[in-house]
Parts: structure tokens; sequence; C-alpha cells
């Protein structure tokens, strides 16, 4: 009885993972904002309200039973631009990018286990800019699992490096009750450039998830 | 028996103008190889006692993307890699991805063609860390460092790693590194090409850390 619950608790949570069909999701109105994200202004896209949650700050990868807390690591250099136009360097060749033309956004396709709640993305760059921010966008993009359909698009989240002091680390607190559904969705984490030269650089994003039970 | 010299030198601004790092970057070598092994192509570890066992994390060729998006690379379609004439960018990165983020790095194979008897790959393996939670300049580590000495076509070389890392993916990311030939611009080595990169790990075997192998 205790398996036939929780599986039953496993499906009716991965049911709820198309985010753009919860209650709390709104569809984002104004044109700038869908702009600023690198989306067409036509586009239909959703956004949910983040709540505020604590990062664990104990490593509970080796919990008992196994583990609880996910982690998937990508290096700046692991995005690509939002189109090929998107050209980049970097200013120590650790895996960080700034950059360099082009297309202002590239993306990095985050790889999370299927029906973990989701539950932040930390990302660490470098700053340096007094006039401009780097912004961070965390999507979810679905289709329908087993036929033909368009892209529904939520916006999970979003941060700005908020400083000109040099390095820094910023947090997308994932809205409660985000449930990762590989079926039918995509996870991606979105860096806007808004200058061509390494004030402004991507070094690591980190996205966090717990195993739900 | 394979015998290592532990060592963690702080690199000479010469030595860190190699392997795509900047001059003035901070690189540690986290450990040099004195005696070649002889067991190098024996990657195909048995089972281990108390509990342990061997995943696996593969990536093709074209997959890899540049450094700098300087790289243009070239392919024949099956999902190979190669630099292609004129490219001015050398160095193609991949992530190495842990799914036990507490495992060892028992060994790194490479697959791939060289008809070239000037120009090799050379792969290199680096570690990149940052603070769990706070912001800071990157920390990175060299891992392992080997150009591959061919010329007679395909070929698949095992290395042994064999390095234990712990809290990956949430502190640290370990990263691949493929370095096409030696020249600045690439030329003319469109029969150098990357077809595989292959990371065999041990998983939560820490304490026994060859799993009783001979060491």
């Amino acid at each position: 009885m205790k398996y036939i619950m929780t599986v039953g608790l496993l499906f009716a949570a991965a049911s709820e993972a198309r985010q753009n069909e919860r209650n709390d999701a709104y569809e984002i109105q104004d044109p700038a904002r869908k702009v600023a994200a690198g989306f067409k202004a036509t586009e239909v896209i959703y956004e949910i309200h983040s709540t505020n949650q604590t990062e664990q700050n104990d490593d509970q990868t080796r919990g008992v039973g196994g583990g609880i807390t996910s982690y998937q690591s990508y290096m700046g250099v692991e995005a690509r631009g939002r189109e090929s136009t998107f050209t980049y360097d970097s200013a120590s060749g650790m895996g960080d990018i700034y950059r360099t033309g082009g297309d202002l956004f590239a993306d990095i396709l985050l790889e999370l286990p299927n029906n973990n709640e989701f539950d932040f993305v930390r990302i660490w760059g470098y700053d340096s800019n007094a006039a401009e921010d780097m912004s961070f966008f965390l999507f979810e993009r679905c289709l329908p699992a087993f036929a033909a359909g368009s892209i529904d698009t939520t916006t999970l989240g979003s941060v700005v490096s908020n400083t000109s002091g040099g390095d820094f680390s910023a947090l997308i607190n994932v809205p409660d009750g985000t449930f990762v559904d590989n079926e039918s969705c995509t996870y991606t984490l979105r860096t806007r450039f808004d200058t061509s030269d390494n004030t402004l650089r991507l070094y690591k994003v980190r996205a966090q998830s717990n195993l739900s039970l | 028996m394979f015998r290592y010299l532990i060592l963690i030198l702080t690199m000479s601004p010469a030595i860190g103008d190699n392997y795509g790092f900047s001059e003035d970057a901070d690189v540690r070598i986290l450990k040099q190889a004195v005696v070649a092994t002889a067991n190098k192509s024996a990657d195909n570890s048995p089972q281990g006692i108390g509990g342990s066992f061997t995943y696996y994390y593969g990536t093709d060729g074209i997959n890899f993307l540049g450094r700098t998006s300087d790289f243009q690379g070239g392919t024949v379609g099956l999902g190979d890699r190669h630099c292609m004439t004129g490219s001015t960018e050398r160095y193609v990165d991949h992530e190495i991805k842990m799914s036990d983020p507490n495992s060892i790095l028992r060994f790194m194979r490479i697959w791939g063609l060289d008809d070239d008897p000037t120009h090799d790959l050379t792969l290199i393996m680096y570690r990149s860390c940052l603070p769990k939670f706070g912001a800071a300049a990157i920390t990175f580590d060299l891992i392992h460092v080997e150009t591959l000495n061919e010329s007679s076509g395909a070929y698949s070389t095992a290395m042994l790693i064999n390095e234990s890392f712990e809290n990956m993916e949430s502190d640290c990311k370990i990263m691949a590194r493929v370095q096409f030939g030696s020249s600045a611009t690439c030329s003319n080595i469109s029969d150098v090409k990357l077809y595989k990169l292959r990371a065999q790990f041990l998983s939560g075997d820490l304490i026994y850390r060859n799993n009783m192998d001979p060491f």
C-alpha cells in the first residue's frame, strides 16, 4: 500500500510539472520584458513568481538512503549562443566566457533528474561594469509528450548580477512546487551579456534539486 | 606498477600559456605521472568489493565547443570533429559529468583518427572550482595532460587517471579539453580527428582507492 501511495504521489507531482498550467502562472503582457529575455514580443510566455526558500548549506548528497540533494553544474564555456552570431572569448581559459559580439544571449541546457523538485539555480561570474549588469533567466520549455504542438515557455525565475565589484554569485529561487518533467519539458538558463568586453563574464551555473518523496 | 609523484605546484606564467590557459592564470598541477604503467590499456575494471561499481560518461567529438568562438570545426558527419584550416582557436572543451559526485576517475579513453605524422591531439583534463555559495574567482587544477602520438589511422588509447574526487557538481567541475595540433592556427590537419572521449568512474569506493587491485 505504501508503494502504491508513493507511486501515486509521484505521478501526481509529475502531472503538475507543466508550470504554465499552475494556478500561480501568469502570462507576461509587457512586450519589452519578453524582448529583454530574448523572446519575440509576440510570443506567449508565462512566469511564476518565486518564493523564498533557503539553500541548504550542508552537503546532503551523501545522506542516509543514498542522498537527497542533487547538483548539476556547467561551466560558462558550455553555453551556446541563442543565435550563431554570438561570439565569445575567455579571460582565463578555465571554463569562463565573455561575449565579444553578435547575439546578446547564450543558453545552457540544465539536465535534471526526472521528478525531482527543482529548487535553485546559482550563477557565478564577474561584473566590473558600473553601467551594465548580466541578466539571467530560467526557462521551462514544454511540448506534448507524444504529439505535435507549439512550444510552451514558462519563466521560472530571473536575477541580475547587480554589482560592479568583480566576482559575484547570484541565486534564482525556483517557485515552490516545481517538479522536473523530462518527459515533456526541458530546462534552460539564459544569460544576457549587455557588453562585448570582459567586464561581464560567466563562470559557472549550478542547478539544485531534491528527490521528492 | 604505476607510481605517482604527487605535486601541487603553482605553474609559471610560461607553462600557463599552454593548454589554453591565460598567461597569468594560477594553475595547479594535481599530480604528475613518473612511470608509465604496464596496465595502461586495462581499463575494463572488474566490479569492486564492498558495493562499488563502474559507470561511464562519454561524448562524441562533435559535442565539444570551442574554448573561444574562433574555433572552426569540421566533420564528416559521423559525430567526429577536426579543426578546419584557418581556425585561430585549436582548443575545444566539454564537461565530464559525474553522476556520483564522490567517485574515483579511473580512466579516460579517447578514440580518434590520425594520419598526420606532424600533428597530434592532446587531451587536457582539468578541474574548475568555486565556493559552494559565495563569490570568488575560479580555482583550477590540471589533472592530466597527454599527447596522442599517432599517425597510423584509427586509434584508441586508455589513460590511467585514478584520482578520487569529492563534492563534484556542487563545488567543482571536471572538464576535458582537446587540443588540435601544435600550431596557433590550424592548417591542413583535417586528418587529425577526435571521435569520442569516455570517462570511467568507480562510485562510492573512496576507502579502497584502487578497489583492492594492484596499484
